[in-house]
């Protein structure tokens, strides 16, 4: 699904920014008050039977739901979100960011959805896909219903491919990836119609790709729109007509739009109609939260639920209030260090594997999040199902090992203690963002060690879009950087680290390694998958295109007087906020 | 007076585009640039990303871009905000009345602060009055506004929970009329309070000058030796004359009133214009930033001319020819 993806991508943009971390340890450290309380530290299944543990959810219970605040306590049938930002563009195809997006889930349904633990399923629509993996059917479930009373048609699923493959669409969706036949003709071309879409019946909306692919069907993942209210006549080109449709929204989705006031909150109230079942709390108020006080406006029951930076203060505040529940998942992304494998220094297997060696990650991490991040070896998130990291190495910190690899390469020390090769000394410029949670950390520690090594780093320090443009532009030797994971793997491996790929930044380039990418891509079975994928973990955590970190957690907490949220690191609440309750 | 007034502001045209000229500069010369900071992990397609650039007018080069600009900017269209995918000055019009509000209730505190302390302050130099309200003054100058937000916040809505954490309404609440106008009251007093108190400080140490000067002028001590009383010397002798450097400054933050205070909206999530501009910059939002740098600009050089006719009007010695 682009859309996850492109949030992925802002989520990323924001671990870059924004400290919070990974759960992996048991939440044993509670404090000795919760023992005498009906506390129920750990994890365990929702009312509605929702399993967090087995989607990698560290659940934390409250303690005392009584010490909740009047100002909440009195909401008896509303929701409060709390949320950073939004552009207010209520529409999935043209959303700036994932708090947008998130606002979009409650009000909107797709043809296809990403499960908690990643995989693609129906939603709106039951689909199949032939055995040849070249045609995709997409039927409308009975009782899909726009607001206005009107059935959810073919048409309207047809509409919104249509506006994705606009040569006009400026949204941040790719529909090329899909590999619709005749999506080329139509987007970079002259023709009037995508051959590959066909509406079958009422209902019945078929595709026919040019090649079949296992991620595709993300890639298919588009919104029900309605095309009598966004562009009953649409034609090609037509996309300005659509956009001002932006911020008042028509969608089959949960929560009905009612107002938004520009920068401050938005009002829904449930769609009795919603074909799933009508949703359990009657309103729904996404409200604004300034950066850094999303823990305090829970606290004060401003709103119910926030995402909070998972740090061990705010899992002690969040804790010592009583009444919050603590929701803690892997976030889908992890840190990196960028080295330029086509520079003769790091061109090296063993330079880069010294280097990484020599990084001492753990106690960085450690340091950073305390057990709420995990140090990475492999570049999946423990969550995915192609997670799987056997045989891989782990680079336990050791300086002698580093030394020892350098000198095989050839870079041996000189009279002056530092490392030397072919008459040039070994210096390193490390570019990053300051100031950043991680790298304020690390760099000083990674200067530190590296000296020791006999290697000097100077450091260079930028803001984001001028890290993301040099990054881009491959100007940059050595750097720290995050990078998103999506559902499928191929997005973030593919993307990543095959030969010119977009996001290949660090000129990495290893034939086995693009051949693998593309058997995984072909591959429709993904128990056929998962050994393609080892064994592409496997090379990449031995050849090191980039030095592997840290993956964090993202954490919600929430007034624990709204029972039954459903969540993982793939599939946020929002999707199935109709479950939610106000308990007693 | 209005022959003055159309030269003032004839003479804007060529520095307004002089001054769009070095905006623009400054603005498309900074590294970086919205698609790439934006979908910097979308996994898009570098085909994808290459039409992005093309539709933005990102891949222009820079004299096209701000030929384009200017055309239609001459027709008051400043091109549509990147981010939020509607014309600039709609999204100015929608963020700045937050802004604006704050800043105007915060001022006319300040003024109300200020004014008379500053008034106090002078009459009765270096006297302890004195010195305590140019200690306060100097607090209030050197104090960044964040650390004084956050410590009224944790005051005041963490521990007392007497006033609201953030926003400008209550979240859900569907108030009418005076109920909505103490809501919004409500959340407008702490960060109202912080700009006033930060600002205060200064406008207080300009009244006290100007008064200082005024009172050792020789008709106060004919004045006074006239056997009027101090209160008449002062407020209507003295004040009037002290008050012409204080009505310049007056005009003088006109811009200021609309620019937005980028860090106290920020910390109490007033949904103005200072945090959507940040956030340009961040962005790299370059029509967004470039309509507000404007805004900001032409309303400096109204600020300007404000100032220059209010001196005018104060101070029937300066005539505008």
């Amino acid at each position: 699904m682009k859309k996850k993806l492109a949030i992925l991508s802002i989520v990323l943009s924001i671990i870059l920014t924004i400290p919070a971390c990974t759960s992996k340890s048991e939440t044993g450290d509670t404090s000795g008050s919760s023992s005498l309380n009906s506390s129920s530290t750990g994890t365990k299944a929702s009312q509605t039977g929702f399993d967090y543990k087995k989607y990698g959810v560290e659940y934390t219970s409250a303690t005392d739901s009584s010490k909740s605040p009047k100002v909440a306590t009195d909401r008896k049938d509303t929701l409060v979100i709390g949320l950073p930002d939004t552009t207010g563009i209520f529409n999935v195809l043209y959303g700036d960011n994932s708090y947008d997006w998130y606002m979009i889930y409650t009000m909107f349904d797709f043809n296809v959805d990403v499960d908690f633990d990643g995989k693609a399923i129906p939603a709106a629509t039951d689909y199949t896909v032939s055995d040849d993996g070249l045609t995709y059917t997409f039927k409308i479930k009975d009782g899909v219903k726009f607001w206005d009373g009107n059935p959810a048609t073919a048409s309207d699923l047809e509409f919104a491919y249509y506006l994705e493959a606009d040569p006009k669409y400026d949204g941040p969706s790719d529909i090329s990836k899909t590999y619709i036949k005749g999506l080329d003709a139509y987007k970079n071309g002259s023709a009037d119609k995508i051959e590959g879409i066909k509406v079958i019946d009422d209902k019945t909306l078929q595709i026919t790709v040019e090649k079949a692919s296992g991620p595709a069907i993300y890639a298919l993942q588009v919104p029900l729109l309605e095309k009598k209210y966004y562009g009953a006549d649409f034609k090609k080109g037509d996309t300005a007509k659509v956009k001002e449709k932006n911020g008042a929204p028509m969608g089959t989705g949960q929560y009905k739009f009612v107002e938004y006031k520009a920068g401050q909150e938005l009002k829904l109230v449930a769609n009795e109609n919603y074909f799933k079942g009508a949703p359990k709390i009657k309103n729904l108020i996404f409200s604004i939260t300034p950066t850094g006080q999303e823990l305090q406006r829970v606290m004060a029951g401003e709103t119910d639920i926030d995402m909070a930076d998972v740090s061990p203060d705010n899992m002690k505040a969040a804790k010592d209030a009583g009444f919050i529940d603590i929701y803690r998942f892997p976030t889908n992304g992890y840190g990196y260090v960028g080295l330029n494998d086509a520079d003769p220094k790091f061109s090296d297997v063993k330079v880069r594997q010294a280097l990484m060696y020599a990084l001492n990650r753990a106690a960085v991490v450690e340091k950073v999040y305390g057990e709420y991040a995990r140090v990475v070896n492999i570049p999946e998130s423990n969550v995915s199902w192609a997670y799987d990291d056997e045989g891989c190495n782990t680079y336990e910190y050791n300086l002698d090992k580093a030394g020892q690899l350098l000198d095989e390469a050839g870079w041996k020390l000189n009279s002056n203690g530092k490392r030397e090769k072919d008459g040039k000394e070994f210096k390193i410029k490390f570019s990053c963002m300051s100031p950043h949670p991680v790298t304020d950390i690390m760099v000083p520690v990674m200067k530190d060690d590296y000296a020791k090594l006999g290697i000097d780093v100077t450091v260079e320090n930028l803001d984001w879009p001028t890290l993301q443009q040099k990054a881009t532009k491959k100007q940059l030797e050595a750097y720290f950087m995050a990078s998103g994971l999506t559902p499928d793997p191929d997005n973030s491996l593919a993307n990543a680290y095959k030969s010119n790929a977009s996001q290949n930044y660090y000129n990495y380039k290893n034939d086995e390694v693009d051949k693998l990418c593309e058997d995984g891509l072909n591959e429709i079975s993904t128990e056929k998958r998962k050994p393609i994928y080892k064994q592409l973990y496997k090379i990449l955590n031995n050849d090191l295109p980039v030095l592997f970190v840290y993956q964090r957690s993202d954490m919600w907490v929430a007034n624990s007087r709204i029972k039954n949220y459903e969540l993982s690191s793939f599939r946020d609440f929002f999707y199935n906020l109709y479950k939610a309750e106000i308990g007693k | 007076m209005w022959n003055y007034l159309a030269r003032r502001i004839l003479q804007m045209i060529p520095i307004i585009i002089g001054v769009s000229i070095i905006l623009f500069l400054i603005i498309n010369l900074v590294p970086g640039n919205f698609i790439d900071s934006k979908v910097s992990s979308t996994h898009m397609t570098p085909q994808q990303i290459q039409h992005l650039k093309d539709i933005y007018g990102i891949n222009d080069p820079i004299y096209l871009k701000y030929f384009k600009w200017i055309k239609g900017a001459v027709h008051f269209d400043f091109g549509d905000s990147f981010t939020y995918q509607k014309p600039v000055s709609t999204v100015i019009n929608t963020y700045v009345w937050n802004s604006f509000s704050i800043a105007l209730v915060a001022f006319i505190l300040e003024l109300l602060i200020a004014i008379p302390i500053g008034i106090i302050s002078a009459t009765r130099q270096y006297s302890k009055t004195d010195m305590i309200f140019t200690f306060l003054a100097l607090i209030g100058i050197s104090f960044p506004s964040f650390f004084l937000g956050y410590i009224l916040i944790k005051v005041f809505a963490v521990n007392l929970h007497i006033l609201p954490l953030a926003g400008l309404n209550t979240p859900g609440s569907s108030y009418i009329g005076f109920a909505f106008i103490i809501d919004r009251l409500k959340h407008m007093i702490l960060p109202v309070l912080v700009l006033a108190l930060i600002s205060a400080g200064s406008m207080m140490r300009y009244t006290r000058t100007a008064v200082l000067e005024i009172v050792k002028q020789d008709y106060i001590r004919t004045a006074r030796a006239k056997g009027l009383s101090e209160k008449v010397v002062i407020y209507k002798h003295a004040l009037r004359n002290a008050l012409i450097p204080i009505v310049t400054l007056i005009g003088l933050s006109l811009p200021g009133l609309f620019s937005g205070a980028i860090i106290t909206e920020s910390i109490f999530g007033i949904p103005g214009i200072g945090k959507i501009a940040l956030e340009a910059v961040t962005k790299r939002d370059y029509p967004l930033l470039m309509g507000f740098s404007l805004f900001v600009a032409v309303l400096t050089l109204l600020g300007n001319l404000l100032s220059d006719i209010f001196y005018a009007i104060v101070d029937p010695r300066v005539k505008l020819k």
